[in-house]
């Protein structure tokens, strides 16, 4: 078995660990504290795990914590800060999906706020179907989704939402 | 769920990755695929040979000609390409469908290949765009074209000490794709790419692909001899001629002496049922140049 020493920037931190060939780096970025990402179905369907990698959503469960060594991980935990008032005030994404009753268990949250920041980033604003395709990867079990698509409308259509997602 | 144990390597170049691989071990690149089947411990390699990092073999090169796709190039960058969209439509349209967002963001052309899998949407898609794929092994450098690279589920002509460099397809004039998406797995339960040139206003050149049905892509052969030769404007309206309809009905039967694959939630003699009308919409999206289309919920 070998093991490796890696350093990940993560949500502007430099953080380092030692990890296992196998680790993954959803597992890894739990291990250090970042407990946003979930583990969910763990074979790449539900996307509970979803970070960004170097600005671009990713499975963290699908990806070696090794392959990631030296590159930038955004997690949850990093949006709420990017706000002006610092990480007690929700991102407008967050926000978004509170007022729209978008969540219930909230165990896919994570994952779906950081899809969509992603989708938002890429296209500000998304078609109805766009969203539904685009949160393709996010399963969510309590909702039935319309409340999330309906999240992510509100926010595609206030051209204020964007900001601060990037 | 943890992948069982293994030895990781991310050599810096092409050679090395080969010497690697002649060690044993598997190819890891996006790892979409081979993630999922460690941790399901349907394959222990004990060595990951990472190419995933290697600059050599990313990046897409687009021209009137045709187009070069380096193997560790993703399916995004693929679906993001103008020069791919325009010079090779099918592929855009076939790498669009592949996962979800986050898959596509990752996972990588030759790794799609290189798995084979039959309900996977690149294969039929290659197939169809008489795509080259170029390999690095021990013995050097060898091309292997599309119709000679798929052999079976997860099969294919690659060695298991070989690596997938790139992939070099000729630009086609109309390509479409469609598909029947596998209500439990999200992937392609049927699909069909369309792939012709437009001579004098009339098929020129089809190739004509199905997947899904089958355990490996194979090509159409009925089909295409029907629609070569015929011209555009016959294909675009509402029904096709009658001859190609009998040819498009006949498709499942060029399945059958093929390897029909199926699962419990759709049997194999359920999807050839089915193909004809998903040939049918992969021609219709080649000529009206939307690329793709997809039946069936995703949820």
């Amino acid at each position: 078995m070998t093991t490796h020493d890696i350093t990940l920037t993560i949500n502007g931190e430099r953080e380092t660990a030692t990890v296992e060939s196998r680790t993954l780096l959803v597992h890894a970025l739990r291990d250090l504290g970042y407990t946003g990402p979930k583990v969910g179905c763990e074979t790449g369907s539900c996307g509970a795990c979803t970070v960004h990698v170097e600005g671009e959503a990713v499975k963290a469960c699908t990806r070696l914590a090794v392959q990631e060594e030296g590159r930038e991980i955004r997690t949850v935990e990093g949006l709420a800060g990017e706000g002006d008032g610092g990480g007690d005030v929700l991102h407008p994404i967050q926000e978004t999906f509170h007022e729209a009753h978008a969540l219930q268990c909230g165990y896919c949250t994570p994952g779906m706020v950081m899809a969509t920041a992603d989708l938002l980033e890429n296209d500000p604003d998304p078609s109805r179907e766009s969203i539904r395709e685009s949160l393709k990867g996010n399963r969510c079990r309590c909702t039935g989704y319309h409340n999330i698509v309906d999240a992510v409308e509100s926010l595609a259509m206030d051209s204020s939402a964007g900001e601060g997602a990037d | 769920m943890y992948p069982p144990e293994f030895d990781y390597y991310r050599p810096g170049d092409v050679s090395e990755a080969i010497d690697l691989l002649s060690g044993g071990g598997r190819v890891l690149s996006g790892g979409q695929s081979l993630l999922t089947e460690l941790k399901a411990r349907q394959t222990d390699p004990g060595r990951l040979i990472d190419v995933g990092r290697l600059e050599s073999l990313s990046g897409i090169d687009a021209g009137s000609e045709g187009v070069r796709i380096g193997a560790t190039t993703t399916y995004a960058e693929c679906v993001d390409s103008a020069g791919v969209r325009e010079a090779i439509p099918v592929f855009a349209a076939a790498a669009e469908h592949v996962g979800d967002p986050q898959v596509r963001n990752r996972g990588t052309v030759g790794g799609n290949l290189a798995q084979a899998d039959p309900e996977g949407d690149l294969p039929p898609a290659a197939l169809a765009a008489d795509a080259t794929v170029h390999v690095a092994g021990p013995d050097g450098e060898r091309t292997i074209p599309a119709d000679d690279l798929f052999e079976g589920e997860n099969r294919t002509a690659l060695e298991s000490e070989e690596l997938v460099t790139e992939l070099v397809l000729p630009a086609h004039d109309a390509g479409g794709y469609a598909r029947r998406i596998h209500p439990a797995s999200g992937y392609a339960m049927v699909s069909a790419a369309v792939v012709f040139d437009v001579e004098s206003e009339a098929v020129a050149g089809a190739r004509v692909a199905a997947g899904g049905a089958v355990e490996r892509p194979i090509r159409l052969a009925g089909v295409e001899k029907t629609i070569e030769g015929t011209p555009v404007a016959d294909l675009a309206g509402n029904g096709f001629p009658t001859e190609i309809g009998n040819a498009l009905d006949r498709a499942g039967d060029e399945v059958d002496d093929e390897l029909p694959y199926g699962d419990r939630h759709a049997s194999a003699s359920h999807r050839r049922e089915l193909l004809p009308a998903y040939v049918e919409r992969a021609i219709e999206n080649a000529i009206d140049g939307t690329g793709s289309a997809e039946g069936g919920e995703s949820r």
